[in-house]
């Protein structure tokens, strides 16, 4: 057998979502962190780096202290928002690749609802112009909420692409509450109608509620090990991260000023993960892409080359993202219907998907899946994983 | 006073007071290159386009077009609220560079704002001597 090349994800883990979880967010990231290891049949001990994908919840210290790790070779953490997560794994495979270490943890978890409600940004996420530009030449302006950012991209987009409506909102929006109907994990499992989406309460034009994410306590953890990793528990099931690309927009620390208000960062972060894999749109199975709001499948959509500019409407209106449609879409319920876990459990559905632990919302013969992360204002990083042949 | 009785409070910093200075005057002065003449929003420590760290305040024509918007319906907890369902809007202004400018837009009903609309600034006075007068926008 020849040694495979390409790090692996072998182990997850993860917490139950609530909105109530009564305990901390490092004790969250803990019970995930050993369910992740329980799973890839490691000790904490076989761990030697640590990614943090965002800069809530658990520090890299607050992980290697719990976890009495004696000498940790490599660690980073990641400050894109929710491109974090992809980058994470992107990172973590790269540095087992290159020999920096052996076994890298990605943990996530955070109280996101009842300690830190994450629909009003936290400013301990902030750093350096970005103080002053939020709080100076936005907040006083009455521009404040994610909602809001996304809002004014989606009114761009409508107008310049002749939208008059918004069912292919709704119909994101019910296609993923389909899925999380047959998902237990999930937290909105209540059908819902297009009728349904067009009478929610207005949030911020042209989002409803039913357009808008929800906010989760809850933790997910990912562990990453080089290829010819042999120690682990026989039989432990692989995916490779077979593609990692990421791109910064011009202007990253704000999206108003950008000179195209429309510029995807996702598109060429999509093309350079899909070449580094060997693929193209055409060879993926199925994708869990980035969804704080509706609108941004619909875009990511256009931006990933499942569909060309402008069709992204029409893609999801004819039923595509559905399971048996060309490219089904957020399996697990996404960001919208499932929980708000910063876009790492759309790593853990990945990973349930092409080990063919999906259940219900398995996508039949899955070989190859991609995965978005997105930053608020336009950080993009995409993964591509393959079922280990 | 509760937070939903007043608006988020700017602070200005070594590189905008000229800005909050011009809105007291109702004025609207952006930050120029005095090498290449590129305006630019928001303020830099130095020229995005040449790099120039000589830059100036100039006062500009306060009068832009409504690039993109949303009507925004969900509490913020700031006074805003009192005024839900209330338009921020994204407006353009047709000098040298890209100048867009974020700003709560009043005197037009939510359901005629719209992409092209021509505005011009306008200017919201704080309470006390302390506070900023804030930009806003009405219709032309």
């Amino acid at each position: 057998m020849t040694a495979a090349k390409t790090a692996a994800i072998v182990g997850y883990g993860e917490t139950n979502f609530s909105r109530d979880s009564t305990v901390s967010s490092l004790t969250l990231n803990l019970r995930a962190i050993h369910s992740a290891l329980r799973d890839a049949g490691l000790e904490p001990q076989g761990i030697d780096g640590i990614i943090a994908p965002a800069i809530l919840g658990a520090t890299i210290d607050d992980l290697c202290t719990s976890l009495n790790l004696p000498d940790l070779s490599f660690s980073a953490t990641m400050v894109t928002g929710g491109a974090g997560p992809c980058s994470a794994i992107g990172l973590a495979a790269k540095a087992v690749e290159s020999g920096l270490c052996n076994r890298v943890l990605v943990s996530f978890g955070y109280n996101g609802y009842s300690e830190q409600r994450l629909g009003f940004r936290p400013p301990q996420i902030m750093f350096g112009e970005s103080v002053t530009y939020r709080r100076n030449y936005e907040a006083s302006g009455g521009l404040l909420l994610p909602a809001q950012y996304y809002a004014l991209w989606a009114t761009r987009y409508m107008h310049e692409y002749g939208w008059k409506d918004t069912l292919a909102f709704a119909a994101v929006a019910v296609a993923q509450r389909e899925y999380a109907a047959k998902n237990a994990r999930a937290m909105r499992r209540d059908p819902i109608t297009v009728a349904d989406h067009q009478s929610s309460r207005m949030i911020s034009s042209p989002f409803r509620l039913l357009d808008c994410s929800q906010e989760t306590d809850g933790a997910i953890a990912v562990i990453v090990t080089r290829p010819d990793d042999h120690d682990l528990a026989q039989g432990a099931a692989r995916v490779t991260v077979a593609g990692w690309g990421q791109s910064k927009p011009p202007f990253p620390d704000q999206s108003i000023t950008r000179e195209d208000f429309l510029h995807s960062a996702l598109a060429p972060a999509g093309r350079r993960a899909m070449a580094m894999a060997g693929v193209s749109p055409g060879n993926i199975d199925f994708a869990e892409i980035y969804d704080p709001f509706t609108f941004h499948v619909v875009w990511q959509l256009e931006s990933l080359g499942f569909c060309p500019s402008g069709e992204g409407g029409d893609f999801v209106l004819g039923g595509e993202t559905r399971l048996g449609g060309a490219l089904p879409v957020n399996t697990h319920g996404g960001l919208l219907s499932e929980a708000h876990l910063w876009g790492m459990n759309h790593v853990a559905e990945a990973v349930r998907q092409l080990r063919g632990d999906a259940g219900p919302n398995q996508v039949s013969g899955a070989e190859a899946g991609l995965v978005t992360g997105s930053g608020d204002f336009g950080d993009g990083s995409v993964l591509v994983l393959r079922r280990e042949s | 006073m509760a937070a939903e009785e007043r608006y988020p409070r700017p602070r200005p910093t070594g590189l905008d007071k000229p800005y909050w200075q011009a809105l007291r005057r109702e004025d609207l002065a952006l930050q120029a290159c005095l090498e290449c003449g590129t305006f630019q929003w928001f303020p830099r420590a130095a020229c995005t386009s040449c790099y120039a760290e000589r830059l100036a305040w100039q006062s500009v024509d306060p009068r832009g077009t409504v690039f993109t918007y949303t009507v925004t319906h969900q509490r913020v907890g700031f006074a805003f609220d009192k005024h839900a369902p209330y338009i921020v809007a994204v407006v353009e202004f047709p000098v040298p560079g890209t100048v867009r400018m974020a700003g709560v837009l009043r005197g037009v009903a939510a359901e005629e704002v719209r992409i092209g609309l021509p505005v011009r600034a306008a200017f919201r006075h704080g309470g006390t001597d302390d506070d900023e007068t804030v930009l806003e926008f009405v219709p032309q």
